[in-house]
């Protein structure tokens, strides 16, 4: 039961990664791919029907960590107390700032263009700086209290990620405007996509290298090491033939497979501390009881099957590029 | 420095600025659903584009609920980490079901409604405005039996200082949920209905051409305030006799941060309801719409039903503590050992930010509000913009 619902947690992180991941990108890349104001609003188009759908994926997500981890919930975020508050403002920032952009039709949207950018990168590297924080176990004495420092968190190594976020998200936004922006995108996104290779690359051969010198690891994280480099190749080989759906696939594998990597790096632990002798937390002792997660099963899963269904209708609805006949509300 | 005052007047203002964005939300898209189902029905051709107008409007409003509902989520593991050692078991199913049956399942719903404008067929359209309506009222039920919970822990017993759930239904018939869930609807109703009136008297003020579109909404706004105003008063009293049982004396708490706000509350409460009332005479013969001075005092009481929701959730919380779990668990013990320097920085940093988007919401909701319905789609000139169809 404890396993059912880890996989559940992880498949709704990772489902956010791999849908939010490419809003992200497209939001770094909005100054760099378009020139002026039609532009713009074709790019933001391009995510414009799935962009709700896709960031309540994190908050859904953080709901069933409550639920049905809430020991884990209790340490995770206050062990990265400020890479989380810096994450929470970029996030803030840019989905406020995507929804309100467009609404006035006769006012001038520079600021709202930049806050979209700067908050897009700030939740991109975030995210990457929480998760290789992760990786190393977080600085909690034995009691389980955060222990660190302001700079405790911004290691290099977590920096690493941050980095190496900022190349995964950018990946995925090119590869999916040269999916849905509108034709005249495709040729530039192509390039920004495949000029984005060599950085991923990097980030991952770093990221296990460098990992596996500084911290232990279960060799039940390995099927996300090869899904990340496999991603990886079917990305290179399907941008290079020009098809990008299959792209925007792996691109989307790619940012998810760092939360399969942390979520599987050390079972049956869920988190340990990179303090000697510090906490460690197991996955059965991170759940909710028994009967909680009963409970659970019944309303959940449906629920999540339901909704995931009509995001697909969504999907299947908006599958085409944009065109002169979109909706363009953001 | 002390952590805990910052902490818990961080977690406040996020709640607060919440609670001003999702009241609106749940009482407009309300009479949103309303507006498009009587169009539906085959009403007259201003249903429509009333429903687009007051639509693009809760669309804008929603945009600030769910990045303060993130950020409120976040917290509880962030600083309120005792919550989840000692009540995670029961806590957090309800707000587990609340983010995933309810908010999940809201947004993926209002994205469709909003990138289905024309494109679907009109009944599933209707369909999908509903369904966020019944959403976001089962997002307000769960949020109260989990907040109901903390005032009143009902259905558990202590285990070595870990709360155990013996029975789940009982967190649904929590005397503190009971009144008190239909009491926030009802404020939420009441929020909307004088929000939709203010806006059409400011339209009425300006000597609009669009008297039809704004008499109609003035019409539901009334009708809406006046079953806000007398449910919420009702609902408000109710709630002292169930009080009285799970939490005497919890009004006669010499906190002044309990007594001036339940009396402001109070106040405003009867204030509406007689002003709800005599808008609804002045119905007769569209008389609301001609008396000018009047049209001034609906405009200036637009804020109104805020203050008196934010005065009730005072109530409601401060009046809980020291307790964040009442006689379970109390704040001090609940609170992160995060360093106090730190929740400061977050403190400052999500209050300016959230005041600069809410000011900026705001702002932005009054000039569409002004701005008025835009024309028939069919006598719309060519749009010069951009070649395309714009959403709500």
């Amino acid at each position: 039961m404890v396993i059912l619902w880890w996989c559940v947690l992880g498949f709704l992180i990772s489902g956010y990664f791999a849908l939010a991941g490419y809003d992200y990108g497209v939001g770094m890349l909005l100054g760099r791919l378009s020139r002026d104001e039609t532009g713009r609003r074709r790019v933001l188009g391009a995510f414009g029907p799935f962009f709700l759908a896709n960031e309540v994926w994190l908050v859904a997500a953080v709901g069933v960590l409550f639920g049905a981890f809430p020991h884990l919930e209790g340490k995770v975020f206050s062990g990265a107390y400020l890479p989380v508050v810096v994450l929470l403002l970029g996030l803030v920032t840019f989905t406020a700032a995507v929804q309100l952009r467009g609404r006035r039709p006769d006012a001038g949207r520079g600021t709202w263009t930049l806050a979209i950018t700067v908050g897009a990168w700030v939740t991109a590297v975030s995210w990457g700086v929480f998760l290789g924080n992760l990786v190393l176990g977080l600085p909690l004495d034995a009691a389980g209290r955060p222990t660190g420092g302001v700079v405790a968190a911004f290691s290099p190594y977590a920096l690493l990620w941050g980095a190496g976020f900022v190349a995964l998200f950018a990946l995925q936004g090119a590869a999916f405007l040269a999916v849905r922006a509108p034709a005249e995108f495709t040729a530039r996104a192509n390039r920004v996509a495949k000029a984005l290779l060599a950085p991923a690359l990097a980030f991952l051969v770093v990221a296990v290298g460098w990992g596996a010198v500084v911290t232990t690891a279960s060799w039940t994280v390995l099927p996300a090491i090869v899904l990340a480099f496999g991603a990886l190749g079917v990305a290179t080989m399907a941008l290079r033939a020009g098809r990008h759906r299959a792209a925007l696939i792996a691109t989307m594998t790619l940012s998810a497979s760092p939360v399969l990597a942390v979520g599987t790096l050390r079972l049956p632990d869920a988190l340990v501390s990179s303090v000697d002798g510090g906490y460690s937390l197991s996955l059965t002792e991170a759940a909710a009881s028994t009967e909680m997660l009963g409970l659970l099963t019944f309303v959940l899963p449906p629920a999540l099957v339901v909704i995931a269904a009509v995001q697909w209708v969504t999907w299947r609805k908006h599958g085409d590029r944009v065109d002169q006949r979109s909706l363009l509300h953001f | 420095m002390d952590a805990l005052p910052i902490a818990r007047l961080q977690f406040a203002t996020t709640t607060s600025f919440h609670f001003l964005f999702v009241l609106l939300t749940l009482g407009l898209v309300t009479l949103v659903a309303v507006m498009q189902t009587r169009s539906a029905l085959g009403g007259k051709p201003e249903l429509m584009r009333m429903t687009r107008f007051w639509g693009k409007l809760y669309v804008i409003n929603y945009a600030l609920g769910i990045v303060t509902g993130i950020v409120m989520e976040f917290q509880f593991g962030l600083t309120w980490t005792g919550l989840s050692s000692v009540a995670g078991d029961v806590f957090g199913a309800p707000l587990a079901i609340e983010t995933l049956v309810a908010f999940f399942a809201e947004s993926t719903f209002l994205g469709l409604w909003i990138f289905g404008w024309g494109r679907l067929n009109k009944w599933v359209h209707l369909t999908l405005i509903w369904l966020v309506t019944l959403t976001a009222y089962a997002s307000a039920l769960f949020i109260m039996v989990a907040n109901s919970f903390l005032q009143n822990p009902v259905g558990t017993h202590n285990e070595n200082g870990v709360l155990k759930l013996d029975d789940f239904g009982a967190l649904f018939t929590n005397p503190a949920l009971a009144m008190s869930l239909p009491h926030v609807l009802s404020a939420a109703l009441m929020t909307g209905g004088f929000f939709v009136v203010g806006v059409s008297a400011y339209h009425f003020l300006k000597h609009t051409k669009e008297i039809e579109f704004f008499r109609s909404s003035m019409r539901i706004g009334v009708l809406t305030s006046l079953v806000g105003t007398t449910m919420v008063i009702g609902f408000g009293f109710a709630q002292f006799g169930p009080l009285g049982e799970y939490h005497p004396g919890k009004l006669e708490s010499p906190d002044p941060l309990i007594g001036a706000p339940l009396g402001l509350m109070i106040q405003i409460g009867f204030i509406a309801f007689l002003a709800s009332i005599l808008g609804t005479l002045l119905l007769f013969r569209n008389w609301i719409t001609k008396v000018r001075p009047l049209l001034y005092v609906m405009v200036l009481a637009i804020p109104l039903p805020f203050f008196a929701a934010i005065s009730g959730w005072l109530v409601r919380e401060i009046g809980r503590q020291p307790w964040l779990i009442r006689g379970r668990l109390t704040t001090a013990d609940a609170v992160a050992s995060i360093p106090a320097g730190q929740i400061l920085f977050s403190f400052i940093a999500f209050t300016l930010l959230f005041a600069v988007l809410a000011i900026a919401d705001w702002v932005l909701m009054s000039r569409v509000a002004k701005r008025g319905p835009e024309p028939d789609e069919e006598t719309a000139p060519p749009r010069a913009e951009l070649p395309v169809l714009s959403g709500v």
